[in-house]
């Protein structure tokens, strides 16, 4: 039975592969912050984790929701090789029978930009990129095995965008009302697959609009002059990208290893329109894997391989693909802290960047109760 | 009050007295060029002005060393001048202002300052106040002063400390004191404003110790104005062909070192179109000789003997040389000195690595006392490649068309071995249509290959920049910049790969040599 799983497994990460014929790449378009792992878990199993996800649900799929077995409240930290930081809390809790409700916020940003220059290549002020994403998430039950759920959004950016002689000068863009849709499946007592579109507002095809999450800037034009004479900086531009959605098809499988519980999860993230829904020259795939070993009472082993991009480039030209999408290599644990308080668990990740830059870090508390 | 708040009152008074005086002597504070986007020269035999888009600059032409001091601030300058020991800056009206103002820099006491210029839009009526403008768009130094072509002002003489500012009409034979005159009621300029009497330029056709004759130029009408006996005389507005009609003036240009007067004269062909070409003033004959191949100059400046050069839009130097009847020639002469093509591609480019301004906007020669002299073209871009400072110490007649520019690009100096690497100008804005780009700044130990690319904040490539493309170690940088950076090749305009728009945000970038040294940097990308 187990090697049959095995084979649909893999039979399934071969179908996708083989579906992500034709590409393009996504680097560049709206919403790259969104698009990194949440909490230390799925960092460790190199960002799979969207089918039956133990916490953070609100983020990865909202279907999983009303499977909860008690209220979870998480928080963690993340830092960057680049500088970036990251911060979350959630809560997420069933009303029973059928109903789970979550909650979940999540800032994102860049506060090292220190070494930036003007076209005089004097030295800027200090800047920073803020984020702040929330995301509500509602889950119903429909049977045993389905489940459905969807999240809505709340969506701020803020950076320097110009600047008047060395100082920054701030813009931001607020989006609210985006989507998240999931629904999960569980195959058998061992195989829960999921399907998710990430990052979408359908309630603006009502409007007539593209179905994509909208971030409208206001961005002045860069002012060299430092003193005197005028400062006028003109009427500023406006800006509006359109978040990239994704549709992401997940599995998560149950078995043993070595006579241990072992947690086998995929994520295929899949891109084949751009935030306008406009259809992309060609779609572009990102693979995530990894795996959690129950080889300890209180300790969970976890290690992943993580934004596996699958283009064009991977047949085409091999060596322009080894060169520029490298893998992120991940590794972490999960420490039950009962001796300190029931329910209480600790994860920590560590994960390669992609640039070979140095590790990404994550660490964050779950409290069940 | 005791004896010691007395003290400390006079001693309080003593330090900002003396502060005050030591801020008012100060040389100018930047000690480099302000920008490598120039729009504008003045200046004599030794000393060189210049107007970036981020100020002013000066230095002696003559010395080895170019040392360069600036004022950086924001004028919006419409001229440049010098004379007399003393820099003039004349600078656009404030906003929702009508009168400009002149800063001004004096070489014997090291200082600077500003005044606006008297004239007393208040004193008019409403209508007349809002369709009349005072700002100087002209300033040449003649006769012990500055003159300048002040729009609705007419023509004005001004010199620093002399508080006895005066404004000169055409064909009115007095002078006028700006500051206390309504000049909706002179006799004489009447109607006022008159949009065709408007004094667009000015320039000197001789000056003497006290006294200047000058070229004064309206849209319509030419002048030649005396300044000993404030008197008027209209040039000829006729052209010695008869295949094209004046349309009107566009600017002048005159030297009284070898007495030419030029002007850039809009033309109706027979075709009906208007071109803007160099005409020269034919004193015989009393006419306008026109030179159809030199059209669309931005500036001319005097060189050697009768040669002229002229920037020319869109971005060209162009040279002639006069032939013994004093006539402007193109055949063998102009490419002797230099064809548009040589001037930039043989002289320019071998100091850009190959490359060429994109966009030439004056060009200026200072004679020296040896008969040589030399030759001083500036440059500017949208972006921040491909333009900065030209110059040729001597221009002499025997050596022109073959001595390559040298090549002045404000640049800091940067560590090698890629310690110190980043993009500038570190935020990208601007319409995403315009060509605005960012460019890497870095340093390599030793030459080797070379690969930018940069990403977004999930670290997802977004350009390849450049691949395994070979630079030289920074020490090898002919600026002495330390730089190995290509400025035309190693630059990002925001696009991905695709050519697309990214969004708005930050993005990274790598830059690796085969060598082994390696460095990451941030960019914000607003456009």
């Amino acid at each position: 039975m187990e090697k049959s799983l095995l084979q649909s497994k893999t039979a399934l990460l071969f179908a996708a592969l083989w579906s992500a014929a034709t590409w393009a790449q996504t680097g560049g378009e709206a919403g790259a912050y969104l698009r990194a792992p949440v909490d230390a878990q799925a960092a460790a199993m190199g960002g799979a984790q969207t089918a039956a996800p133990s916490y953070v649900a609100s983020w990865w799929n909202p279907a999983q929701l009303c499977l909860v077995d008690k209220r979870v409240l998480s928080a963690g930290t993340g830092l960057y090789s680049q500088g970036q930081t990251e911060a979350f809390a959630d809560l997420e809790f069933k009303l029973p029978p059928r109903v789970g409700i979550g909650l979940c916020a999540l800032y994102r940003g860049d506060p090292f930009l220190n070494d930036l220059y003007n076209a005089s290549e004097e030295k800027l002020d200090n800047g920073a990129y803020t984020t702040l994403t929330v995301k509500a998430a509602f889950s119903y039950l429909f049977t045993r095995r389905l489940s459905a759920g969807l999240s809505i959004g709340f969506f701020y950016q803020q950076l320097p965008t110009s600047y008047v002689g060395t100082s920054l000068q701030y813009s931001d863009a607020t989006a609210v009302g985006g989507f998240s849709l999931a629904a999960q499946y569980k195959l058998t007592d061992s195989l829960t697959i999921a399907l998710a579109i990430r990052d979408v507002s359908p309630l603006q095809i009502l409007s007539g609009a593209p179905a994509g999450i909208a971030m409208n800037w206001q961005v002045s034009q860069s002012l060299e002059q430092n003193s005197g004479g005028a400062s006028d900086q003109g009427s500023p531009t406006s800006l509006t990208d359109m978040i990239l959605p994704a549709v992401v098809l997940a599995s998560s499988w149950r078995g043993i290893l070595a006579g241990y519980p072992l947690v086998w999860d995929i994520d295929i993230d899949g891109y084949a329109v751009d935030g306008t829904f406009t259809k992309l020259n060609s779609m572009e795939a990102v693979l995530f894997t990894g795996a959690e070993w129950r080889r300890w009472q209180t300790f969970r082993l976890r290690a992943g391989i993580g934004d596996i991009t699958m283009n064009r480039y991977m047949t085409s030209d091999t060596h322009y693909y080894w060169q520029n999408f490298a893998f992120c290599f991940s590794a972490g644990f999960g420490l039950d802290l009962d001796f300190l308080h029931r329910g209480l668990v600790l994860n920590y990740a560590l994960t390669t960047d992609k640039v070979w830059a140095g590790v990404n870090q994550k660490l964050d508390v779950v409290y069940g109760f | 009050m005791t004896r010691d708040n007395s003290l400390r009152v006079v001693c309080a008074v003593l330090l900002v007295a003396c502060a005050w005086c030591a801020a008012s002597a100060a040389d100018l504070p930047t000690k480099e060029i302000t920008s490598n986007n120039i729009y504008g020269f003045a200046g004599n035999g030794d000393t060189l002005w210049m107007v970036t888009d981020q100020g002013l600059n000066y230095t002696i032409a003559t010395s080895d060393t170019l040392n360069w001091h600036g004022y950086k601030a924001s004028l919006s300058v419409l001229a440049l001048g010098f004379g007399g020991g003393v820099a003039v800056a004349c600078l656009d009206t404030a906003p929702f202002a009508k009168t400009g103002r002149i800063w001004y820099y004096t070489h014997a006491s090291h200082s600077y300052d500003s005044i606006t210029l008297p004239f007393r839009p208040d004193l008019l009526s409403n209508t007349k106040r809002d369709s009349s403008a005072f700002k100087a768009a002209s300033v040449v130094w003649a006769g012990g002063y500055f003159w300048l072509a002040c729009m609705d002002g007419g023509l004005t003489r001004w010199a620093p400390g002399d508080k006895a500012v005066r404004a000169f009409f055409p064909k009115v034979n007095r002078s006028i004191d700006p500051a206390i005159t309504k000049l909706d009621t002179v006799s004489g300029i009447t109607p006022f404003p008159d949009a065709s009497k408007r004094v667009i330029a000015v320039s000197v056709l001789a000056s003497g110790a006290t006294s200047a004759v000058l070229c004064v130029l309206t849209p319509s009408t030419l002048y030649r104005f005396n300044s000993a006996d404030t008197s008027w005389d209209t040039l000829p507005a006729k052209l010695s062909s008869s295949s094209a009609v004046m349309n009107g003036y566009v600017d002048v240009f005159s030297s009284s070192r070898s007495l030419l007067l030029y002007a850039s004269i809009a033309l109706k062909g027979a075709s009906g179109g208007l071109d803007t070409v160099l005409c020269r003033f034919d004193t015989a004959s009393g006419s306008w000789a026109t030179y159809s191949f030199l059209a669309n100059a931005t500036s001319l400046t005097f060189g050697p003997d009768s040669i002229v050069y002229l920037s020319v839009k869109p971005n060209n130097i162009r040279a002639a040389a006069g032939s013994r009847n004093d006539t402007l020639v193109r055949t063998a002469t102009d490419t002797l000195i230099c064809s548009p093509k040589s001037f930039l591609n043989d002289r320019m480019s071998p100091a850009m690595d190959g490359y060429t301004p994109d966009n030439v906007t004056d060009v200026l020669y200072l004679p020296s006392s040896d008969s040589s002299g030399s030759l001083w073209i500036g440059t500017a871009s949208s972006g921040v490649v491909n333009n900065g400072l030209f110059f040729t110490r001597d221009e002499r007649k025997g050596e022109r068309g073959r001595i390559p520019f040298i090549y002045v690009h404000r640049e800091r100096k940067i560590a090698a071995g890629l310690k110190q690497t980043y993009a500038y100008p570190g935020i990208l804005t601007g319409d995403y249509t315009q060509e605005t780009r960012t460019i890497f700044a870095y340093s390599l130990s030793k030459a080797s290959k070379v690969t930018i690319a940069v990403y977004d904040w999930n670290m997802a490539l977004v350009k390849n920049i450049i691949t395994n493309e070979d630079r030289k170690a920074g020490t090898d940088d002919p600026l002495g910049n330390g730089r190995s950076t290509d400025r035309v090749r190693d630059t990002w305009d925001g696009t991905n790969n695709a050519g697309n728009r990214v969004a708005v945000g930050v993005y990274y970038f790598r830059i690796t040599a085969q060598s082994g040294e390696r460095s990451f940097g941030k960019i914000i990308v607003a456009k």
